[in-house]
C-alpha cells in the first residue's frame, strides 16, 4: 500500500491530487470537531465577512459559513461514495452477469446499458426525479444508475478478456463452479481497472449531485450539501458574496483534486505504462 | 569473387541498466565478420543476447542500455557503436532490417505503397512519383507478391503474416542496403511460408549483392541456408566458422549440445515412439550481473577441466583450421 | 479405413464429423476421428488448419455446430457435470504456467483440485507429494507465487495439477513452442514417463513436425478444417499419401545448404 501511495506522489498530478484531497478531507472531517456549530442562526451577525470568529463569515441567517462549508463537503463525499459503490455493485454484476452468460442475456445487458446511456446523466437523473419525487435516496439511486452503464461495460469487457485466458479455462475444466471461479479469479484481476473508472468519476458523481441539490431536487433542508450552500449563497448574492465563495471553492478544489488522483491512480494501475525489461 | 571488405563488427559490448542492481552485462566482446555476399548465421537459445546484436547495429536498443564499446567497419568508414547518430546514419542505408514481427516496420495507418515510397524517397531523393511508383511495384512483384498495383493501395493488416514480410523484405530490396539484418524473419510464419520467405532473403542476395546476417534460434535454417555461423551463448560468441564444419564438427562443446539436442524431421527414431528419449542441457544460464573471470559455458559443460575455470578464453582460432574460431582451450 | 491399421479397443477420443462454425467462419468442417487408448497421437497443421480448435470440442469448452465427441464413449461436452469430464480429460496449455492464477500462490492453485475433487485436503497433499518427486519438484515451491519460480518449475506444476486429477486423456496444445533447443527435451521426456507410468492417452497438437514424428504413434495432418492424412506416424513421414502433407514434410528446414543462384 505505501509503495503504491509513493508511485501516485512521484507521479505528474499525483502529488497534487493527494494534497488537495486531503484538504478536502480535512474540511470534511476534522473541521466540523473545531468549528462552531453550523445551524446555530444569530441574524443580527448575518452577511459578516472573513473574521477569527468565523473565518468564512455569515451567512443570511449568521450562521458560520466555514462550519456549514464543512458539513457540506462531508454530506457531498459521503452520498458520492455511496452512489459509487452502488454504480459499481451493480454495473459489476450486470458485467460479469453479461460476459458469462450466453448471448441473449448478453445482448439483453448491453442493450439496457446503451439505452440508459443514451440519456445524458443530468437528463436521467432529472427525470427519474421528476418521475419519482425529490429526496435524498431517490436521488442516489438515480446518480448510481446515471454511472452504472460505465462500470458494466469495463467489467464485461474485461471479463470476457479474462474467459479464454489459460487459467481460467483450466478452473472451468478442474469442475469447479462458475461462482467460485467469478469470485476467486476473474474478479480479482478486474478489479483494478474498475477502482480506477471509480475514482475518475467522483468528481462528476460530486457535481451531479451539487447540481440537483443546487435545484432544490436532492438534498432537502435542513440537511445541506455544497449544492444547497451555493443555492442559498447565489440567492443573496445581491447582499453579500461570501456565502457562495466558500461552497463554490470547496466544490472547485475537491473536483480538481479527485481528478488528478483519479489519472494518477490510472496512469499508475494502467499496465503498459510500467516499464518491465 | 568481389573485391568489396568485409563488414565486419568489432567487440562489442553491451549492458544493460537497473536501478539498485549491478548492469546485466548482455554482450561481452562480441565480434563478427560478414564476408560480401555471403549469409552468416548468428544462433544463439533465449538469453544468448542475439537481438541485442542486431539492435546495437542498427542503434535501435532500449533507453536503458548502455554501448560499453564496439565498432563496425563498412567499407572504408569505421563506426563507433556508441556513437548514435553515426549508427543512424547507417540505418536505412548501409543496414536494413526485417524483424519477427514485420508490424515493427509497418506503420498500420499507411499503405504498403507508401511505405514504398518513402523508402524510395530516401535512397533517391531526386526521383519523381512515376518512377518510384513503377519501381515500388517492380519490387513487389520481384519478392512474389502477385496483383502488385492493388497491393500498394492495401494496408499492413490486410495482408496475411507472409505476405507482411515480403513487403519488408521488398522495403530492404529498395533500400539496396550493403547488409541485411533479419532477426528472427520466419519465426512466427507457419513452416511453408518461412521456406518461401527465406527464399526471397536469399534472392534478394542474390539480386542486390548484398550480405545477409541471419538471426536465429534454429538450427535447420542455420543448416540450410547461413554459408557462415557464429554460435551465442549468454553474451559471448563460443565458436563462428563456415556452417558445413561447424556442423558437422563442432569446435565448441555448447555447439555440439545444441546440435545433439535439435530434433530434425529425419532424425533416428527408436523402435517405439513410446520408447524416444530426447537430450537436453542440464543446468541454466549464468546471471548476467555477477559473472566469473572463467569459460562461460564450464558449469554445464560435459567436458570442463579445473583450467576451464581458471580465466576467462579468448575466442581464437583453431590451430588446423584457421578460418574457425572457438573459445574453447580444449578444442584448439 | 486402410489396410494394416487396427483400432483395437474403443477409442479413448472418438470425434465424430464434427463441425465447428464462428461467426462467418468455418474452422473445422466435418473432421471425424479415433485416437487409440494409451498412445501417443499427434495433430499436425499450420496456422489456420483447425488443429488447436479441434481440441476445443474435445476438452468440452465448446460444443460442436455439428458432429460428437466422445471420450471413452461419453459425450463431451458434461454441460452441467464438469467435474466428471475433469477426471476423464485434462489440458496442458501451451506455455502451461499461464494456467496458474498468477494472484494465488501455487499451494492454493493445487489445493483447489481437491476442492474440484471433493477430496479432503490432507488426502491431496499426499498424492501431491508423489506427482511432485516424479516430476522433480520441491515442497517449497507450494509457497511461492507463479512469477517467483522459473518457467520450467511453474510448467511442471501445471502439469503436477493435471496429474492430480488422473485423467484417462491428456490434451498437449503446442508443449515446445518458445521452448529453446537445450529445454524442449526435458518436457518431451517427462510426457514420455508419464505416458509411461499411467497409461495415459495422450494427445499432442504442434506444428512442429519433426518432434510430433518422433514421439507420437499416429498421426493426423488438418489443413483448412479438414484432416488431410491420417495413419501411423512411420507412414505418414515416410511416404506420405498427400500432396500437402509432401509440402509441409519438405518445407521443414533440414541441413542441406541452397545453392546461391546468382
Amino acid at each position: 500500500m505505501r509503495a503504491f501511495l509513493g508511485r501516485i506522489w512521484r507521479e505528474k498530478g499525483g502529488r497534487t491530487g493527494i494534497l488537495l484531497v486531503a484538504l478536502i478531507l480535512c474540511i470534511a472531517l476534522i473541521v466540523p470537531l473545531l468549528a462552531p456549530d453550523p445551524n446555530k442562526i444569530d441574524v443580527p451577525m448575518r452577511f459578516l465577512p472573513p473574521s477569527l470568529l468565523h473565518p468564512l463569515g455569515t451567512d443570511n441567517l449568521g450562521r458560520d459559513l466555514l462550519a456549514r462549508v464543512a458539513v457540506g463537503t462531508r454530506s457531498a463525499l459521503w452520498i458520492a461514495c455511496v452512489v459509487i459503490a452502488l454504480s459499481m455493485a451493480g454495473g459489476l454484476t450486470l458485467g460479469v452477469i453479461a460476459a458469462l452468460s450466453g448471448r441473449l442475456v448478453d445482448r439483453l445487458v448491453t442493450g439496457f446499458c446503451d439505452i440508459v446511456s443514451a440519456f445524458p446523466s443530468y437528463i436521467l437523473v432529472f427525470s427519474l426525479v421528476a418521475l419519482y419525487g425529490a429526496g435524498l435516496g431517490k436521488l442516489v439511486v438515480a446518480i448510481a444508475l446515471a454511472f452504472l452503464p460505465q462500470f458494466a461495460r469495463i467489467t464485461r469487457s474485461q471479463a470476457l478478456t479474462l474467459r479464454h485466458r489459460p487459467f481460467i479455462e483450466s478452473a472451468r475444466l478442474m469442475g469447479l463452479p462458475a461462482t467460485t471461479i467469478i469470485r476467486r479469479h476473474v474478479l480479482p484481476n478486474i478489479v483494478g481497472p474498475v477502482i480506477v473508472l471509480a475514482s475518475m468519476n467522483i468528481p462528476s458523481v460530486i457535481t451531479t449531485e451539487a447540481a440537483m441539490s443546487f435545484i432544490g431536487l436532492g438534498v432537502q433542508p435542513p440537511q445541506t450539501s455544497l449544492g444547497t450552500l451555493i443555492r442559498d449563497g447565489y440567492v443573496f448574492l445581491d447582499q453579500s458574496w461570501w456565502p457562495i465563495i466558500g461552497a463554490v471553492a470547496v466544490l472547485a478544489i475537491a473536483t480538481l483534486g479527485c481528478t488528478l488522483l483519479g489519472e494518477a491512480l490510472r496512469d499508475v494501475v494502467d499496465p503498459k505504462l510500467r516499464r518491465e525489461p | 569473387m568481389t573485391d568489396s571488405p568485409p563488414i565486419a563488427l568489432q567487440g562489442l559490448s553491451v549492458d544493460f541498466l537497473s536501478a539498485g542492481e549491478p548492469p546485466a552485462r548482455a554482450l561481452r566482446d562480441v565480434s563478427l565478420t560478414i564476408p560480401p555476399r555471403s549469409i552468416v548465421g548468428l544462433v544463439g537459445e533465449s538469453g544468448s543476447g542475439k537481438s541485442t546484436v542486431a539492435m546495437a547495429m542498427m542503434g535501435l536498443l532500449a533507453p536503458n542500455a548502455r554501448v560499453g564499446a564496439g565498432r563496425i567497419d563498412v567499407g572504408a568508414r569505421r563506426i563507433d557503436c556508441t556513437d548514435g547518430a553515426a549508427l543512424a546514419g547507417l540505418r536505412g542505408r548501409d543496414f536494413a532490417m526485417v524483424f519477427q514481427d514485420p508490424s515493427a516496420s509497418l506503420n498500420p495507418t499507411f499503405t504498403i505503397g507508401a511505405h514504398l515510397h518513402e523508402v524510395l524517397r530516401t535512397r533517391s531523393p531526386g526521383s519523381d512519383r512515376a518512377e518510384r511508383q513503377e519501381r515500388a511495384i517492380e519490387a513487389l512483384r520481384t519478392v512474389g507478391i502477385d496483383r502488385p498495383e492493388a497491393r500498394m493501395r492495401n494496408h499492413p493488416h490486410e495482408l496475411s503474416g507472409g505476405m507482411r514480410q515480403r513487403v519488408v523484405i521488398a522495403m530492404a530490396l529498395l533500400a539496396r542496403p550493403r547488409l541485411l539484418i533479419a532477426d528472427e524473419p520466419t519465426t512466427a510464419l507457419d513452416v511453408t511460408v518461412e521456406a518461401q520467405v527465406m527464399a526471397e532473403i536469399v534472392a534478394l542476395r542474390d539480386q542486390i549483392g548484398c550480405s545477409i546476417l541471419l538471426i536465429t534460434h534454429s538450427l535447420g535454417l542455420v543448416a540450410r541456408y547461413c554459408d557462415h555461423v557464429s554460435v551465442i551463448y549468454a553474451g559471448e560468441v563460443l565458436e563462428y566458422g563456415p556452417v558445413a564444419e561447424v556442423v558437422h564438427a563442432p569446435a565448441h562443446p555448447y555447439s555440439a549440445d545444441i546440435f545433439a539436442c535439435d530434433i530434425e524431421i529425419d532424425a533416428a527414431r527408436a523402435p517405439a515412439a513410446a520408447e524416444q528419449r530426447f537430450r537436453i542441457i542440464p543446468g541454466n544460464l549464468p546471471g548476467l550481473r555477477d559473472l566469473p573471470a572463467a569459460c562461460i559455458y564450464a558449469p554445464r559443460c560435459r567436458k570442463a577441466v579445473p583450467a576451464c575455470t581458471a580465466g576467462h578464453p579468448a575466442l581464437l582460432p583453431l590451430t588446423d583450421e584457421p578460418e574457425r574460431e572457438t573459445r574453447c582451450i580444449l578444442a584448439r | 479405413m486402410h489396410p494394416g491399421a487396427v483400432v483395437p479397443n474403443p477409442p479413448a477420443i472418438e470425434v465424430a464429423g464434427v463441425t465447428v462454425e464462428f461467426t462467418g467462419l468455418r474452422a473445422l468442417d466435418g473432421v471425424s476421428l479415433a485416437v487409440p487408448p494409451a498412445g501417443c497421437f499427434g495433430i499436425v497443421g499450420e496456422s489456420g488448419s483447425g488443429k488447436s480448435t479441434l481440441l476445443r470440442p474435445i476438452l468440452g469448452l465448446q460444443r460442436p455446430t455439428r458432429g460428437e465427441v466422445r471420450i471413452e464413449g461419453t459425450l463431451q461436452p458434461h454441460r452441467r457435470d464438469f467435474r466428471a469430464q475433469a477426471r476423464l480429460v485434462q489440458p496442458i496449455f501451451q506455455d502451461p504456467a499461464l494456467s496458474l492464477s498468477p494472484r494465488r500462490r501455487v499451494g492454493q492453485s493445487l489445493d483447489e483440485v481437491g476442492e474440484a475433487l471433493g477430496e479432503p485436503r490432507d488426502a491431496l497433499r499426499a498424492r501431491l507429494g508423489g506427482v511432485f518427486e516424479r516430476l522433480g519438484l520441491q515442497m517449497p515451491v507450494l509457497d511461492r507465487y507463479p512469477h517467483q519460480i522459473s518457467g520450467g518449475q511453474a510448467r511442471r506444476v501445471a502439469i503436477a495439477r493435471a496429474l492430480l486429477f488422473q485423467p484417462r486423456v491428456l490434451i498437449a496444445d503446442e508443449p515446445t513452442a518458445g521452448l529453446d533447443v537445450s529445454v524442449q527435451g526435458d518436457l518431451l521426456n517427462l510426457l514420455q514417463e508419464i505416458r509411461a507410468a499411467t497409461g495415459v492417452t495422450l494427445l499432442i497438437v504442434s506444428h512442429n513436425l519433426a518432434v510430433i514424428r518422433l514421439i507420437a504413434d499416429r498421426v493426423a495432418v488438418m489443413q483448412g478444417g479438414h484432416i488431410v492424412e491420417e495413419g501411423d506416424s512411420r507412414s505418414v513421414f515416410d511416404a506420405p499419401r498427400s500432396d500437402y502433407t509432401r509440402t509441409l514434410i519438405a518445407s521443414w528446414p533440414r541441413g542441406q545448404p541452397v545453392e546461391a543462384t546468382g
